[in-house]
């Protein structure tokens, strides 16, 4: 073989192999970048932080839910069949508001008319800078959420995208397998594999003692706290008032109160979770729910895999709660400008004064 | 910019290739040269913009010192304002390196040692500037001797800036490079260059991308667990540990002489043999070996510019010795500003010394031994050698001497356990299916196990029983088609992925 044979022959090889695979990439476009699912094909939905951008842009829908992995084990059906709307899920596990707001942006400029946003607010990332995000959890696919077209290469060319969801897609294709997606009640779900048990949530847990000193709130804490909520939580429901943002503080198990507790750092959260509330209070499409004073949940640590995680029936107690309370009007759990003082007073004599201790029992 | 990026291969290195020979081919000679030089920039500043006033300012500043010497040479008898020359220019290049590396070291360890509390500067080091540093020493040296020519500031400053060496060497001297940028032979695009120069540099793309960051998997994972849990329990156990230092031992080596792979291959590109840096590194049979095969161009800089101005071993043998024991320090030095290079190097002198101290006892006692008797000694050499490379690798990654000694102290821990996060990058897809199949036990610790046992056999076989890629005769035939047109492919599509998350918590 001559060396000039040798080389144009591997650079045609080359380019047609790469417009090959970036070919089938774009086709089947398995994180829904360019386009809505194509009905021919079925579609693994498994990577929340690579495939959530397109679903949320690309998907028919008008309700949506998100959040952290306090939502990842909400069934969707159940919401749609409640509120009578087409939802779709997706949670971004561990992410910061920010993320999640980010996020819900994506949802209401690529022109979807959103009537229920359902998402749980970690006690655990109240207080956080506006735009922080968790850089230590991995690589953010960012080429997927910015604009820049040529970035789009590390879609195309991916090992990942071509053998794991778009090859797998095609091959269903050929073999007969319907078309459609992962269900949006299995997605995320983690359910199945997970550790319930009382050995998991109080893991090297000693004798609760009460702290001689309480933390008082901090001024840059307030401060982080205050922008967080601002951008992050309040700012989108002012821009959406036809939406109605449910947004509800999930039940950490009361070994996570009680380790606050211990910490000295009880009294600072619940004056943070109240600022937070008195803040959202300022939009009316903005419905809170607690479910702390649920001690038949909360209490009951064996429905727990650790201090935060409780089990998929929680899910669906509060989402029938929810649910209730937003088709009635009436709900013990929603916190509104009524009943903000006698809940967090009530709230607050509950946290303060729970025997700790019974739950090593 | 890095070689193994979208970037790289699919937009720069055509467009440099296509514009670099489109100039030649017009016999625009200069416009070539330039052309390459702001392609080199471009690479260089893609990094950091700000690098490149560095780089810049060190090239004019050398290519004038060289310059003036050059004047000078011509009004004989006045060799005191060259050799003034030579140490302004020695003093701005160390001056240079020394501030951009070692400042922050320093002054650390100022502060350490007089409880003072001078202001660290937390400057932001630019890539290769120990390599482009050290090859200008080399310039300036050489034109203190009178040994360079009269190079253009275009011929010096692409010398300096080349893309294929700037940010990982070779070191190359300005004697092997610059007489090619003038050679005609060379100017017009070769087809038998172009498609040996693809095959090496994929050969070193795939030492990168499919065997280095495999190991590297491994090795990351371990020094997190090593800086968070040191000791007690969670921290690395003992085969834990020897799974990092001998991931470590072949990260370093494929990802290092894969680098040189790739920028020898790019060289040949263009027509330019770059000059080769590793020889099977990993078949020495002692530590003085090991240095004539590993990096063989910082130990031609060190041995030519430091080791012989010193004297070399002219100057008797406690001299030699010393002279040994400086050039090691320096190489620590030159490759960090940590206690743990600077160590390194102290060791590998001590080692380099123990074999020059015992090489005659080493010589009569070889010279003795029958052939099967030479076997055996040459099988025990290597594996000392082995075991005393792995250990000072495994130093050179730690992050503190403090680290590395707790490692070691690990070892004594009887504690076999082996974390499946650990040898998650060894996985062989498809593995766990095929041994439910056959019946054998398919949970991930069998499955990740046989891959990283599989992953160091495979490493073991490539370092120890194949030829280097600058000793095989490369064929253009079928078989070099399809092995580098599937490797490349198969690297261009690994260098993105879906990044796994980490934690689940909330």
């Amino acid at each position: 073989m001559t060396a000039k044979k040798w080389f144009f022959t591997s650079l045609i090889l080359t380019v047609l192999s790469l417009l090959l695979i970036g070919g089938v990439v774009f086709f089947v476009d398995p994180f829904f970048h360019y386009r809505a699912p194509n009905e021919k094909f079925f579609y693994k939905l498994y990577d929340e932080r690579s495939q959530n951008d397109g679903i949320t842009r690309n998907f028919d829908y008008d309700a949506i839910i998100t959040g952290t992995s306090m939502a990842e084990n909400f069934n969707a059906t159940q919401f749609d069949r409640g509120m009578d709307v087409t939802t779709i899920k997706v949670p971004y596990s561990g992410a910061t508001y920010k993320e999640i707001d980010d996020n819900l942006e994506r949802a209401f400029d690529s022109g979807h008319n959103i009537k229920y946003v359902l998402r749980p607010l970690d006690y655990s990332l109240l207080v956080r800078d506006k735009d922080e995000l968790r850089l230590d959890m991995g690589e953010y696919p960012v080429w997927l959420t910015n604009d820049n077209v040529l970035d789009d290469v590390k879609y195309l060319l991916n090992k990942d995208v071509i053998s794991r969801y778009a090859l797998p897609a095609l091959a269903g294709f050929f073999m007969g397998r319907d078309g459609g997606h992962t269900s949006f009640d299995e997605y995320c779900y983690t359910g199945t594999n997970a550790k319930y048990g009382k050995e998991y949530v109080l893991m090297g847990q000693g004798k609760y003692k009460r702290p001689k000193k309480v933390h008082e709130p901090a001024k840059e804490e307030l401060e982080m706290l205050a922008g967080n909520i601002e951008q992050n939580v309040v700012s989108l429901a002012r821009q959406h008032p036809e939406t109605t943002f449910i947004y509800f503080f999930p039940p950490y198990s009361m070994a996570y109160f009680g380790d606050l507790m211990e910490e000295a750092d009880l009294d600072k959260m619940l004056y943070y979770k109240a600022y937070a509330i008195d803040k959202m209070l300022e939009c009316d499409n903005i419905h809170i729910y607690s479910f702390t004073m649920h001690t038949d949940i909360t209490a009951d640590i064996s429905r727990y895999r650790d201090q935060a995680h409780y089990d998929p029936n929680v899910n669906m107690t509060i989402m029938d709660l929810i649910m209730d309370g937003e088709k009635s009007g009436v709900s013990e759990d929603r916190i509104t400008s009524e009943n903000i003082d006698s809940y967090l007073e009530a709230e607050k004599e509950l946290l303060k004064n729970f025997d700790y201790n019974s739950l090593l029992d | 910019m890095q070689f193994n990026s979208y970037i790289f291969i699919l937009c720069f290195l055509p467009l440099s290739l296509i514009g670099y020979f489109s100039f030649r081919h017009f016999a625009k000679d200069k416009l070539a040269l330039g052309y390459l030089l702001l392609m080199s920039l471009w690479f260089y500043g893609y990094f950091n913009p700000s690098y490149l006033l560095v780089i810049c300012s060190s090239i004019l500043v050398n290519f004038t010192l060289s310059k003036c010497m050059l004047s000078i040479e011509k009004a004989p008898g006045d060799n005191q304002k060259r050799k003034a020359l030579l140490v302004l220019g020695l003093l701005f290049n160390v001056g240079l390196i020394f501030y951009f590396k070692y400042y922050d070291f320093f002054i650390e360890n100022i502060n350490s040692l007089f409880k003072s509390d001078f202001n660290l500067k937390n400057i932001v080091l630019p890539l290769g500037i120990s390599f482009f540093t050290f090859q200008q020493i080399s310039f300036i040296v050489d034109a203190y001797k009178g040994k360079t020519k009269d190079y253009s500031f275009l011929e010096y400053a692409l010398f300096v800036a080349y893309f294929p060496q700037l940010v990982a060497g070779p070191i190359v001297l300005h004697s092997e490079l610059i007489p090619q940028f003038r050679d005609e032979k060379k100017h017009r695009l070769n087809y038998e260059n172009l498609s040996r120069g693809i095959i090496i540099f994929t050969r070193g793309l795939a030492k990168k991308m499919l065997i280095a960051d495999m190991f590297g998997g491994a090795v990351d994972y371990g020094f997190t667990v090593a800086g968070t849990i040191a000791v007690g329990e969670g921290a690395l156990t003992r085969p834990e540990i020897l799974i990092v230092m001998l991931s470590y031992t072949f990260q370093i080596y494929f990802d290092f002489s894969g680098y040189s792979d790739m920028a020898i291959g790019l060289g040949k590109m263009f027509n330019f043999e770059i000059t080769r840096n590793f020889n099977s590194p990993y078949k020495a049979i002692s530590v003085a070996d090991f240095w004539k095969r590993w990096h063989m161009t910082l130990t031609r800089f060190l041995t030519t510019y430091i080791y012989i101005p010193l004297g070399g071993n002219r100057k008797g043998k406690v001299r030699t010795y010393i002279n040994t024991m400086i050039v090691f320090l320096i190489s620590g030095i030159w490759h960090g500003a940590n206690w743990t290079f600077i160590l390194w190097g102290v060791l590998h002198g001590l080692g380099q010394c123990f074999n020059k101290l015992f090489h005659g006892v080493y010589e009569n006692v070889n010279g003795a031994c029958g052939k099967i008797g030479k076997g055996v000694i040459r099988v025990f050499s290597w594996i000392i050698t082995f075991i005393f490379l792995n250990f000072t690798w495994l130093l050179f990654r730690a992050d503190s001497t403090t680290q590395w000694i707790q490692i070691i102290k690990r070892l004594g821990v009887l504690n076999l356990d082996v974390r499946n996060d650990l040898i998650s990058s060894f996985r062989i897809p498809k593995l766990s299916y095929l041994y439910g199949v056959l019946g054998l036990p398919n949970s991930d610790a069998y499955v990740l196990g046989t891959g990283c046992i599989f992953a160091m056999i495979f490493a073991i076989i490539l370092c120890l029983c194949v030829k280097n890629n600058t000793e095989r005769e490369i064929k253009l035939n079928r078989v070099s088609l399809i092995t580098t047109w599937a490797l490349l492919i198969i690297c261009i599509v690994s260098m993105s992925s879906i990044s796994t998350f980490l934690y689940f918590n909330f």
